[in-house]
């Protein structure tokens, strides 16, 4: 190796063979980690006195054995894709936001106001309003939190939990007082939920006779920006800078308060989404909770976590994470039904799931880390440590 | 002369999976002698010691320990054997006095009393006194070096590795050390000295092994070989030299600092104090001192990494920047190389690529928000040719560069913008000599287009190789500033002290200048 050689043609050679070995491995490890969690999964449904190969026949069939339960299975991975791509974005901006489940409630109440205030906007108006809307209020949501991150040192998980359980209670003070359907009020049965929202403002079917509606597309195509938002725009290279090295951001005059909220408030736009398009794409065309925490949201917040950690918290390989948690959630219902199996045993296992694809960072880690060109920064030194 | 080396290794190999680090190395060092290894970066001194040192095992090869062969496991081992290392980095709490950092060294728990007084003894003997009950964070550089060596001494090694130890010392002190390491030779410790400072190497070693790609490629006896012999044999060619041809321009004023004082951020850091100097158009100045000093509390205020509260205190072409943040600052033609590669200059878990487009953003390669990577790539080739930077590829992590060539990378990034005016710390840091003069070229031919130049500096050498003026920086003062070619060594080295007029140490009993009275 030629000492004053800039560029060493041969190296790149063999660069490009370890990185796709790197990359395969990178592949098979969340693989086998989620193979792994079935098998205990397996285990478990034996003890509960059923068949795991048939069980799992049946989860797999429902959600993706036909078109129909694919739709399903598509639907369900809406809001679960948008939360990921949003934790995929805090993260590489190094914010953890736990706070998805907030912002998708604020984004739907804006949604929602948005669309009692314009019912007779046409469609191609008010859909795309109300989807910003709901981007403004989950990206508000979001950038509280940031906010109080970047100017005030207050820990982001602490504040987003903090946010959820102030969104819930607004949510819940709205859908049953201002916002409450004036039929409930009549019938006295006061759930509480809105009335059915302009028709001019619900998601289009893609394919006829199926649910699957448009939100399948714009949670693919957030996916899309978000990854291109990332590596391809110079406000993605602030905020991955920012997330990598405070101190080198600040160095080349990058604002790091400034990105960490900026970070917040996108990955809020995100949940936001997630949270008008449960409005405008759910059959019922209202917004509507039960009082609990995640009434409206059925805890995709929180699930949504799961599967950007399963997707190694990049926003494109969050698609087919989002399709195979969505697909559980299908899954469970049909083997509820078959094999008279308790659906906590998907939650169980979707436990499992996370446990192994959070441990097997270390093995990914360990066997993808590249080999150094030169013998590394100085080594002796670092070795002083010892010393 | 005894005729059994202390210490000799024999075909030592050392294979990396990309790179063969140490191919067949010979070397023998025999007691009482001072032995230079002489190499470039990347040469394979590092992996080398740490092969002496047990940090890492070696694929083939002996080492025969005063004539014996042994395996040494670890450092601990190493240590046992009688083999002592002074690293380039120091690891000292320094919340801590020194004999408990001392004591935490030692692999037996020692009663600290009694360390305590061999201290006091050891480091009399040797000529290095150090009080043994004073905190680290008091200590300047100079003396926590005193700490390392100390920490060596009183394990009484046969064997001592030097690492680059000069870099942090006076010129009045590397007179001092090298006294004790001739004392040291002269009881019989064989010394492993580890340079590239050829002067030195002249001056103090008896015999060099000079490495070069991971191979031995000549023995020598420093004394009797000229710097030019040396450095052929390091580099493999002649080394490249610097043209000072430089146009007469008599520049605008670029960088002013007016009477600026900060309380330092750092508990242990140190405190500005009414520092007032300029940097002109058409010159580089130098800033000399010990690390530690003062510099890196300057060096944020300059960059904008620290606002300071009155705007007017820092000027950039007439306009008042102390309130602007870097990338205003870089904006009106500021380039800067932090001292710290990775981390500042550079964001680790990014590319070389990336790493560019981190400061040279505004030369093209943002468009409407978008990044223009074939822009960034073009850049980043250009400066990993024009520097000599190796490395992989340019889509390669930033981290899989060895530290000198982070360096080079960052330094001609920086250089490459053409900035109006670059500020730079410590430019050939841990860089082999034949980059360093590229390095150093490039800042010449800055200044000869125009630019203005600051460069903060440990090398006294370098600083009057390609400096116009100097200014000594000494516990947060700034002195008055020299012309190089009316001032020497000495001098500086004094100053450096802090014995300048209106500095911490003057001994003349006036009181300090007006700001902005410089002698020039």
């Amino acid at each position: 190796m030629g000492l004053l050689q800039a560029h060493c043609p041969g190296a790149a050679g063999t660069n490009v063979k370890t990185n796709n070995i790197q990359l395969i491995i990178r592949l098979l490890i969340p693989l086998g980690a989620v193979l792994l969690a079935l098998l205990i999964g397996a285990v478990m449904l034996l003890s509960l006195g059923a068949d795991p190969v048939s069980g799992y026949a049946t989860m797999f069939r429902a959600a993706f054995g036909s078109l129909d339960g694919f739709s399903e299975t598509a639907i369900k991975s809406i809001p679960l894709l948008l939360i990921g791509v949003g934790i995929c974005i805090a993260f590489r901006a190094n914010v953890i936001n736990i706070g998805g489940e907030g912002q998708m409630v604020v984004g739907a109440l804006l949604a929602t106001i948005i669309a009692l205030a314009f019912p007779a906007l046409p469609s191609l108006v008010l859909i795309p309003m109300v989807l910003l809307a709901g981007a403004v209020g989950g990206a508000f949501w979001g950038a509280i939190a940031g906010a109080l991150k970047a100017w005030f040192n207050v820990s982001e998980i602490l504040s987003t939990i903090m946010l959820n359980i102030v969104a819930v209670q607004v949510m819940n003070f709205l859908l049953r007082g201002p916002l409450i359907d004036p039929a409930e009020v009549a019938r006295g049965t006061a759930i509480p939920q809105t009335m059915r929202l302009s028709s001019n403002a619900d998601l289009p079917i893609l394919i006829e006779g199926m649910r699957m509606h448009l939100g399948v597309v714009i949670a693919l195509g957030m996916a899309v920006g978000a990854y291109f938002l990332l590596w391809r725009t110079s406000m993605g290279f602030r905020l991955r800078a920012v997330g990598y090295n405070p101190d080198a951001s600040r160095y080349a005059g990058i604002s790091v308060p400034k990105n960490v909220t900026a970070a917040l408030a996108f990955s809020g736009a995100m949940a936001g989404i997630a949270g008008a398009i449960l409005v405008f794409g759910s059959e019922s065309h209202r917004m509507v909770t039960d009082g609990s925490s995640t009434g409206f949201t059925g805890s995709a917040g929180f699930n949504g976590i799961v599967v950007a950690l399963l997707a190694g918290l990049h926003p494109l390989w969050s698609i087919p994470s989002a399709l195979l948690f969505g697909g559980m959630l299908v899954g469970a219902n049909a083997l509820q039904r078959a094999a008279q199996v308790p659906s906590a045993l998907i939650i169980a296992l979707n436990g499992l799931i996370v446990v192994f694809v959070v441990s097997s960072e270390y093995f990914k880690q360990r066997m993808g880390s590249a080999p150094r060109v030169d013998d590394g920064p100085d080594p002796i030194e670092e070795g002083g440590n010892n010393g | 002369m005894n005729t059994t080396p202390r210490l000799e290794l024999q075909g030592m190999t050392k294979i990396y999976p990309s790179v063969i680090a140490n191919d067949s190395i010979d070397l023998r060092i025999y007691p009482g002698e001072i032995h230079a290894v002489l190499g470039e970066n990347g040469a394979g001194k590092s992996t080398l010691m740490k092969a002496i040192y047990g940090v890492v095992k070696p694929d083939r090869g002996r080492i025969l320990w005063n004539g014996k062969p042994v395996v040494i496991q670890n450092p601990a081992h190493a240590r046992k054997l009688g083999i002592g290392m002074v690293f380039q980095h120091f690891s000292l709490f320094e919340t801590l006095t020194v004999t408990e950092n001392i004591a935490l060294a030692m692999d037996d728990s020692p009663r600290l009393e009694p360390l305590a007084e061999r201290i006091r003894t050891v480091s009399a003997d040797y000529g290095l006194p150090l009080d043994p009950e004073r905190l680290v964070h008091s200590l300047s550089v100079g003396l926590r070096q005193r700490v390392e060596i100390l920490r060596c001494l009183l394990q009484e090694p046969k064997l001592l590795i030097m690492d680059e130890p000069t870099s942090v010392l006076t010129p009045q002190a590397v007179r001092t050390m090298f006294d004790t390491l001739r004392r040291l030779a002269a009881e019989g410790c064989s010394i492993l000295y580890i340079s590239h400072k050829l002067d030195e190497i002249m001056e103090l070693c008896h015999n060099a092994t000079i490495i070069r790609g991971g191979r031995v490629t000549g023995y020598a006896k420093p004394a009797e070989e000229s710097a030019a012999g040396l450095a052929r044999m390091m580099i493999g060619k002649e080394l490249p030299v610097c043209s000072q041809k430089r146009p007469q321009i008599s520049g605008k004023t670029s960088l002013t600092v007016n009477n600026l004082s900060t309380k330092s951020a750092d508990p242990f850091g140190t405190d500005l104090r009414e520092i007032s100097f300029s940097v002109s158009e058409g010159e580089i100045v130098g800033m000399a001192g010990i690390s530690g000093n003062g510099q890196q509390e300057l060096l944020y205020c300059l960059s904008g990494e620290r606002l300071v509260d009155d705007e007017n205190v820092i000027t950039m072409y007439d306009v008042p920047v102390g309130r602007l943040n870097p990338d205003q600052r870089r904006n009106l033609g500021l380039g800067f190389v932090p001292e710290e590669r990775l981390g500042r200059g550079a964001v680790p878990g990014m590319s070389l690529t990336e790493n560019t487009i981190l400061t040279a953003h505004r030369h093209g390669m943002v468009k409407n928000g978008l990044l223009r990577f074939r822009r960034a790539a073009e850049f980043t080739r250009r400066c990993i040719t024009g520097f000599s930077v190796k490395c992989g590829s340019i889509e390669d992590p930033i981290t899989s560069l060895s530290g000198g060539n982070m360096q080079k990378y960052i330094t001609g990034r920086e250089i490459l913008q053409q900035p109006k005016l670059l500020i730079v710390s410590q430019p050939t840091w841990g860089v082999d000599i034949g980059a360093a003069n590229v390095i150093r070229q490039a800042m010449i031919d800055l200044r000869n287009n125009g630019s203005a130049v600051l460069v903060v500096s440990e090398e006294l050498d370098e600083l009057f190789e390609i400096c116009d003026r100097l200014i000594v920086i000494a516990q947060g003062r700034v002195s008055p500033s020299l012309q190089v070619r009316e001032t020497n060594k000495e001098e500086v080295g004094l100053w450096m002290s802090g014995m300048f007029p209106g500095g911490p140490k003057e001994k003349t009993a006036h009181s300090p200048q007006e700001p902005g009275s410089h002698v020039c």
